[in-house]
């Protein structure tokens, strides 16, 4: 379900700034149940900084945006499948209408061995810091370096097959999302130390971002324009906020219905988004089942989270082999340490080894 | 079986000659110094020490931490492995004491025809653990704009990892090159070879 005005244009695609009318369950709890798929919103705060001092909050984007109109279907059944293509005989989709670097767009695989996996469909070029890759034409999407490049080389061997059902999602990017000083009131300067800054981790590789005033750029050699680099939804961010007032977000969209399927570093950094528009615990998300994963008495040697909360504390959490624990004296029992919508998830693992791991998370409600 | 022995050691020994006739490790590009390098804070989430044995981070790192500098251009094609690779044998000579593995991303950067930053290619690494500076090999990762590498002109380190306690000092680029073989070596070679046959003939 999607609010009626948003059907108009694919601008609406993009995070509304403004709290819209929405029906629908604003899941506030773990096992809600609806009749119907349901949309809602979930509010993200981005908390102040003091205006010489930048404070981090760790954000995602939960929910999945519909609200977009496209010629052809926005869902339908597989009928091809390459190593990086999804072919649909009958999408009529226009050629390069999924492809535009300005308005990217997700396809969802919906079911079949890898429902959950949700990819990104390359951008037809890279302007603006879009993923480009080959354009969508009227039966066809590719996958973008996004996904290939977290382990991802081959659709079928990720379980993608023909007779999978799959639906198309409107993907963010960092203007539509975080907007600029006069839309949202991010804070723009000509350097990191001065604005608001923003960092991605892509398949391992962190990127900073800031609004230099004109527009969203790379913190890097030559400020490359960056307004187009996409927001994943399955990804989360690390906001740093160097102004003094908080940053309210309204992430609307609908409801995610199956569980999801995502790639996690077997070392390093990655940055998860909470996904799910409900809280959520360290137990219930099972970090602690992802092949490879680190457990292990002590949280030196073990693979680890880092939460923020809303009041802006960062904890470290490891998995001892029975449940999880805060680094802290006494290392305390943490299994029920609240994971709040639209949060962000940081995990740290050892070690140095290559590859990606699947992370396979149930729906923690019933619809 | 003395002999065998003897003669052995002497074709070991030649071969050894061989391997350490050309030092397989090269500086490429200038060695960091603050007369070499100019700090890019455009480029930049976090500002080294520059000084004269390279350039220093001593901090608990924060996930995203970077630096870019840049330098005099410097053509780097004789080390290009292939146009589909790009640049394989590349690393730093730096020192480097972690807690743990830090993981860092390189991208080297050159000046286009139209006199624009571009990435040439990026790299994967880690943090080494040692303070006697040695060569820290580079992953190879995706490749760029490859005409701009007969004028590589800087480039931006980027932290992969937080909360980690590092000290590390990069003091130049360099590239793992195959040696060719000089006069002496080639000398060596005919020397073992002779050796070798004569021991062959006699056993």
């Amino acid at each position: 379900m999607q609010v009626d005005s948003m059907k108009e244009t694919t601008n609406m695609k993009k995070l509304n700034l403004s709290l819209a009318i929405l029906v629908a369950a604003v899941m506030a709890g773990n096992a809600q149940t609806a009749s119907t798929e349901p949309v809602g919103y979930v509010n993200v705060k981005i908390a102040a900084g003091t205006g010489t001092a930048k404070k981090v909050s760790y954000v995602s984007l939960p929910l999945l945006d519909k609200g977009f109109s496209i010629t052809g279907k926005t869902q339908g059944t597989i009928t091809g499948v390459t190593s990086t293509t999804i072919t649909d005989s009958t999408a009529g989709w226009t050629a390069g209408a999924l492809s535009a670097p300005a308005t990217p767009f997700l396809i969802g695989i919906k079911s079949g061995t890898a429902t959950g996996r949700i990819f990104h469909v390359a951008s037809s070029a890279s302007t603006g810091g879009a993923v480009s890759g080959a354009a969508n034409t009227a039966t066809t999407v590719t996958i973008s370096s996004l996904d290939t490049g977290s382990g991802i080389t081959d659709l079928a061997a990720a379980g993608v097959a023909v007779g999978d059902s799959y639906e198309i999602y409107a993907c963010d990017t960092l203007s539509s999302a975080l907007g600029s000083p006069s839309t949202t009131g991010i804070t723009s300067g000509a350097s990191v130390a001065v604005a608001d800054s923003v960092v991605l981790v892509v398949n391992g590789s962190a990127v900073t971002y800031i609004h230099n005033g004109t527009r969203w750029s790379k913190v890097a050699l030559g400020t490359p324009d960056a307004s187009n680099v996409p927001l994943l939804p399955y990804y989360g961010f690390a906001y740093s906020r160097l102004g003094n007032t908080d940053i309210n977000l309204t992430a609307i969209g609908s409801v995610p219905t199956t569980a999801r399927k995502l790639q996690i570093k077997n070392s390093g950094v990655s940055l998860l988004a909470q996904f799910f528009p409900v809280d959520s615990t360290l137990q219930s998300i099972a970090l602690q089942n992802t092949p490879g994963w680190v457990s292990n008495a002590t949280a030196a040697s073990a693979d680890k989270v880092i939460l923020v909360n809303s009041a802006g504390v960062s904890s470290t959490y490891f998995y001892n082999g029975t449940g999880w624990r805060r680094v802290a004296l006494g290392t305390p029992a943490a299994d029920t340490t609240a994971i709040p919508a639209g949060s962000m998830i940081f995990i740290n693992k050892l070690g140095t080894a290559s590859g990606y791991s699947t992370l396979s998370q149930a729906l923690p409600y019933t619809l | 079986m003395k002999t065998t022995k003897l003669k052995s050691s002497l074709i070991a020994l030649a071969i050894a000659f061989v391997a350490n006739t050309n030092a397989a490790i090269v500086n490429i590009g200038p060695s960091f110094n603050t007369s070499t390098v100019n700090y890019e804070a455009s480029g930049s989430t976090i500002t080294p020490a520059v000084g004269a044995s390279g350039i220093n981070v001593n901090k608990t790192l924060a996930v995203g931490d970077q630096f870019s500098y840049t330098f005099t251009p410097s053509d780097f094609t004789s080390y290009l492995t292939s146009n589909s690779l790009g640049f394989t044998t590349l690393g730093f000579a730096m020192t480097g004491t972690s807690a743990a593995p830090a993981a860092f991303s390189l991208d080297l950067y050159g000046l286009t025809a139209a006199s624009e930053f571009a990435v040439i290619q990026s790299f994967t690494g880690f943090v080494p653990t040692s303070s006697t500076s040695a060569f820290v090999a580079l992953t190879a990762g995706a490749v760029g704009d490859l005409t701009a590498i007969n004028s590589v002109v800087g480039f931006g380190f980027t932290f992969n990892v937080g909360d980690i306690a590092v000290n590390t000092t990069l003091n130049s680029l360099q590239a793992d090159v195959i040696p060719e073989p000089s006069s002496a070596s080639l000398l060596a070679i005919g020397v073992a070879g002779l050796v070798a046959l004569r021991a062959r003939r006699k056993s």
